[in-house]
C-alpha cells in the first residue's frame, strides 16, 4: 500500500511540474508576442511620419524625385509587410532610402534650415531610438524563451507541444551591419 | 571614497587621544579599587578590561560616524548640495511613509543635475509590534537609499506608479505597499519582469503610464546596474534601492538615473501638455 501512496505521490509532483513548467512556456512566448506588438507599434509610427518627410522634402528638392519614389515604395513595402523575416527585408530597405533624405539634406542648405524638416527629423531619431530599444526587449525575450525551450527537462514540453524556437529580430542596413574601419 | 574611509585613522587617533587615556586609566583604577574592596578578585581583573573594552567601543562608534558625517559632507560639497544630517520627510510617497517610525540620515539636498528640486539620502523605517510579553518593540529595521525629485507638473498625469524590485519568496524587507489599494500591471519585457514588479494606483491611467514607459525606458532600466525602483505619486518622484549605498559612484549613480527618471516624466508631461493644447 506504501508503494502505491509513494507512485501517487511521484505521479501528482510531476503533473504539478508538468503544469508549472507549461504555463512558464506559454508565459514566455507571449511575452515575444507581446514584444514583437511593441516593435510593430513603434514601426507604425515611423510609416505614419515618413508621408510627412516625403512631403517636407518635396517643397525644396522638386528635382530628386527617384529619392523620394524609392522612399514612398520602400514605406509601402514596409507597412504592407507582416512575418517578421519579411518585416525585417522591408524595414531594412525603408532605413536605407531614408538614408537618401539625410543626405539630400546636406545638398539642400534650405531643406536643412527648414524647421518642420528638423522637427521631422529629431522625431524620426528619437523613433528610432524606441524601435532599437524595442527590438532589444524582443530578442532578449526570444533569448530567454528560447533557452526555455532547450533546457532540460523543458525541452520535453517544448518539443511534445510544439513550442518552435523564435528568431531574433535585426532591422539594420547592410552598411551598419559591417564593422567599422578604423585608422590611427 | 566611501562612508568608512578615514575610519580606521580616526580611530587610531580617537584611542590615543587624552580623553580615551583618561577614561581607560580612571576607570579600570576605580574598577580595581571597588574590586579590592568588595575583595572579590573577579571585579579586581575583569573591571579593568571591561572598562578598557567600554573605551574601545566608543572609540570605535565614534569613528565610524565621524568618518560617515566626513564622507557625506564631502560628497554634498562635491555635487553643489547641502548636507543635513538627519531629517523626516513628508510622506508623499508609500515609500516615505513606510513602517511605523522613520528618518532619513545624510540628507543632502538642493537642485539636482537638471535645475530640478530634490535630495538623496538614507531612509531607515522601522516596524514597531508588540511582542509576547504585551511589550512594544522594533519587528525589523531597513535602510534604503532614496533620491526624491518634486515633479509637481506630474501631478494631474500620475496619481500612483510604483516600481518596485521584485521581492521573491524570502524578501529581506517587507511589503510597504500590501495596505495600499493597487493593481499589477505587466510590460512587455521579460527582464524588467524578472528585475520588477509594476504597481499602479487604481485611479491611474493606464495608457498616461504606457506612454512613460517606452521601450527606451523599459530597456534602460531592465539593464540599469544598480536596479533602481521608484514610486511616482502627489508630484513626488522617490527612486530607491533597497540597500544603502555608501559610496561617491554609486551614489551619484543614483542621482543620475533619479534625474534621467524625472527628464523622462517630464518630457511625458510636456508631450501630454502639447498634445491638449
Amino acid at each position: 500500500m506504501t508503494a502505491v501512496y509513494v507512485v501517487l505521490a511521484v505521479l501528482a509532483l510531476v503533473a504539478l511540474w508538468t503544469v508549472l513548467a507549461y504555463n512558464a512556456l506559454v508565459k514566455s512566448r507571449n511575452k515575444v508576442d507581446e514584444a514583437w506588438s511593441g516593435i510593430d507599434v513603434q514601426l507604425k509610427r515611423r510609416h505614419d511620419l515618413v508621408p510627412n518627410l516625403v512631403e517636407s522634402v518635396k517643397g525644396y528638392a522638386t528635382h530628386e524625385r527617384e529619392t523620394l519614389q524609392q522612399v514612398t515604395v520602400a514605406r509601402l513595402a514596409a507597412v504592407e509587410a507582416e512575418e517578421p523575416a519579411a518585416v525585417e527585408r522591408a524595414e531594412a530597405r525603408l532605413t536605407s532610402a531614408l538614408g537618401g533624405i539625410h543626405a539630400l539634406a546636406e545638398a539642400y542648405p534650405q531643406l536643412q534650415a527648414s524647421e518642420s524638416f528638423q522637427r521631422l527629423q529629431a522625431e524620426l531619431a528619437a523613433i528610432e531610438n524606441e524601435i532599437q530599444a524595442a527590438r532589444r526587449i524582443y530578442n532578449s525575450n526570444v533569448e530567454h524563451y528560447n533557452t526555455r525551450t532547450q533546457q532540460f527537462p523543458t525541452v520535453l514540453i517544448a518539443g511534445s507541444m510544439s513550442f518552435a524556437p523564435r528568431d531574433f529580430f535585426e532591422v539594420e542596413t547592410p552598411a551598419e551591419r559591417g564593422v567599422p574601419q578604423v585608422a590611427f | 571614497m566611501n562612508a568608512d574611509s578615514g575610519q580606521g585613522q580616526l580611530f587610531r587617533s580617537y584611542l590615543s587621544g587624552r580623553t580615551a587615556v583618561y577614561a581607560m586609566a580612571l576607570g579600570s583604577a576605580a574598577a580595581f579599587t571597588l574590586g579590592a574592596w568588595q575583595t572579590d578578585p573577579l571585579i579586581m581583573m575583569g573591571g579593568p578590561a571591561g572598562v578598557v573594552a567600554v573605551v574601545v567601543a566608543i572609540a570605535w562608534f565614534t569613528a565610524d560616524s565621524k568618518a560617515a558625517l566626513n564622507f557625506y559632507w564631502g560628497f554634498a560639497n562635491s555635487v553643489g548640495l547641502t548636507y543635513a544630517n538627519s531629517i523626516e520627510l513628508l510622506p508623499l510617497t508609500p515609500l516615505l511613509g513606510a513602517g511605523d517610525r522613520r528618518h532619513v540620515e545624510h540628507w543632502i539636498y538642493g537642485r539636482l543635475p537638471g535645475g530640478l528640486s530634490g535630495g538623496i539620502g538614507q531612509l531607515v523605517w522601522e516596524r514597531i509590534e508588540r511582542g509576547s510579553n504585551g511589550r512594544k518593540g522594533v519587528a525589523d529595521r531597513n535602510r534604503f537609499t532614496i533620491c526624491t525629485v518634486d515633479l509637481e507638473a506630474s501631478l494631474p498625469l500620475f496619481h500612483g506608479v510604483f516600481l518596485h524590485p521584485r521581492r521573491g519568496l524570502f524578501a529581506p524587507y517587507p511589503d510597504w505597499l500590501a495596505s495600499t489599494p493597487t493593481r499589477t500591471l505587466e510590460v512587455e519585457s521579460s527582464r524588467f519582469g524578472e528585475r520588477y514588479e509594476l504597481r499602479v494606483a487604481t485611479d491611474q491611467d493606464e495608457i498616461m503610464l504606457r506612454r512613460l514607459l517606452s521601450p527606451t525606458l523599459v530597456s534602460w532600466l531592465a539593464n540599469h546596474p544598480l536596479a533602481p525602483g521608484f514610486e511616482l505619486k502627489a508630484g513626488t518622484l522617490c527612486a530607491f534601492v533597497p540597500q544603502a549605498l555608501e559610496d561617491g559612484g554609486n551614489l551619484t549613480a543614483m542621482i543620475d538615473a533619479t534625474t534621467h527618471l524625472a527628464g523622462r516624466v517630464l518630457a511625458q508631461v510636456q508631450e501630454e501638455q502639447a498634445r491638449v493644447a
